[in-house]
């Protein structure tokens, strides 16, 4: 098989056996997520992960960065210029210089293993749950932006105006920093982050401990791209199709 | 001589100690604020009771030990929490109006106010039950969410979104390429149940 046939079959390949993965019947989607009791601490047998076809997000992630706007109640500073902003997800347009392909990806915090916001913190608030979620514990937060500076994705916004009606999940205020929590709130009841609910033909959230989940299957099969992998962060956010 | 005198002095600074204190307690008589009324209806008075006592006195050292056991542990138990608090203890309106933590009516703005002591929680957080964004009033999803999974059978059909030329293999090759493919997850799967 010549190389180009090769590569075709890996692209078309992906794209079947992602169908094979995801889909059981139309519009029923398999729960990856189970409920932990409430009561009960999260351990670091479960790494949450999230894989990503950016072939199959037909609007380039646009539900999903509506949907994580709903969910957490940013994107609403007025006050605030461009550049201040509030941004816990975004879609992001890579151009090839050469063939001129575009491919558009939704980029947010990639929950890596060894996480420079956390090695950065003076206060331990950029911090790394147990079972792998990056965030932000904003009681401690002093916001002083290493972490905005340590973090190669740009994932980490600072809240530069006072904010009123915040949701009850989501606290959020005034000099502290955030990022994509990969709603640990949802996840806390069993429920997908709600980017992966709104674009469930192509995003895929489970646990990546675990060799049965769909996401490991999927992962092993096909493997699954990281944003900068030369930088050896062990993200927890893996695509396919950049 | 002088020991009398200063025996005397003493007693007349206690007695006028004694008589200012007592003065000053009873300007202190004042009753505390009259707070918002609970939702909730414990099982007896003596619950109740043993829980108001406990809060009147240890609500911050409650709120700050759930606080960290909640975001860095992930226990999201009721038992305070703070949302918790708020949906019991502030009504979604009252008189057809909002509540919020401004407004010296609020449960927490009242004995706060009343002592003089700052309110930070709800800087962040939301000091009504679900902070006016009643779920009913949710809107749609957006246009693109709604599109978004209304196509998602889209990979159902890679012709429908893939250049013609890459899209157009044969029916034959097709279903080779899928059946080899669900052999490879069988595989991929049955290995992994190997491993553990």
């Amino acid at each position: 098989m010549s190389h180009i046939n090769s590569y075709r079959r890996k692209f078309l390949g992906g794209l079947a056996g992602t169908a094979a993965v995801a889909t059981v019947a139309p519009g029923i989607f398999l729960r990856e997520v189970q409920a932990k009791p409430a009561e009960q601490e999260v351990t670091d047998k479960v790494r949450w992960g999230m894989l990503i076809d950016t072939t199959k997000l037909t609007d380039g992630g646009d539900a999903c960065v509506e949907a994580c706007k709903k969910e957490h109640g940013w994107g609403n500073d007025p006050e605030s210029n461009v550049a201040q902003q509030a941004q816990w997800i975004r879609k992001v347009k890579v151009t090839e210089k050469l063939t001129g392909h575009t491919t558009t990806l939704p980029v947010m915090c990639q929950h890596c293993e060894t996480a420079p916001c956390v090695d950065v913190c003076p206060t331990g608030a950029s911090m790394k749950r147990a079972d792998g979620i990056v965030q932000v514990n904003k009681h401690i937060c002093i916001g002083c932006r290493y972490c905005m500076m340590a973090c190669p994705y740009k994932a980490r916004s600072f809240v530069h105006e006072t904010l009123t009606n915040q949701l009850p999940d989501t606290p959020r205020g005034k000099g502290t920093v955030e990022s994509c929590n990969m709603c640990v709130n949802r996840v806390d009841e069993g429920k997908n982050p709600a980017c992966v609910d709104a674009a469930p033909q192509a995003l895929l959230f489970g646990d990546l401990n675990d060799p049965q989940s769909k996401i490991s299957v999927a992962l092993k099969t096909y493997g699954g791209t990281q944003i900068r992998a030369d930088l050896g962060l062990n993200t927890g956010v893996r695509y396919w199709g950049i | 001589m002088l020991s009398r005198y200063s025996k005397i002095l003493k007693s007349v600074i206690l007695s006028s100690l004694i008589i200012m204190m007592g003065v000053g307690l009873s300007a202190c008589d004042s009753k505390p604020p009259e707070l918002m009324k609970a939702v909730k209806q414990f099982e007896s008075d003596e619950i109740r009771d043993a829980h108001v006592k406990n809060m009147r006195v240890n609500h911050m050292d409650e709120l700050l030990h759930k606080r960290d056991q909640t975001v860095i542990k992930g226990i999201r138990t009721k038992k305070h929490s703070l949302k918790a608090c708020i949906n019991c203890h502030v009504p979604e309106q009252v008189n057809g109006k909002e509540l919020k933590h401004t407004d010296p009516e609020h449960f927490c703005s009242t004995c706060h106010g009343y002592v003089a002591q700052q309110l930070d929680c709800f800087q962040c957080h939301a000091d009504r039950p679900n902070n006016g964004n009643k779920v009913s009033n949710v809107a749609a999803p957006t246009d693109s969410l709604h599109k978004a999974v209304t196509e998602s059978s889209l990979h159902m059909a890679p012709e429908k979104y893939l250049p013609s030329e890459v899209a157009g293999i044969s029916q034959e090759l097709k279903s080779k390429l899928t059946s080899q493919i669900n052999t490879d997850i069988q595989k991929a799967s049955n290995q992994s149940v190997g491993e553990q």
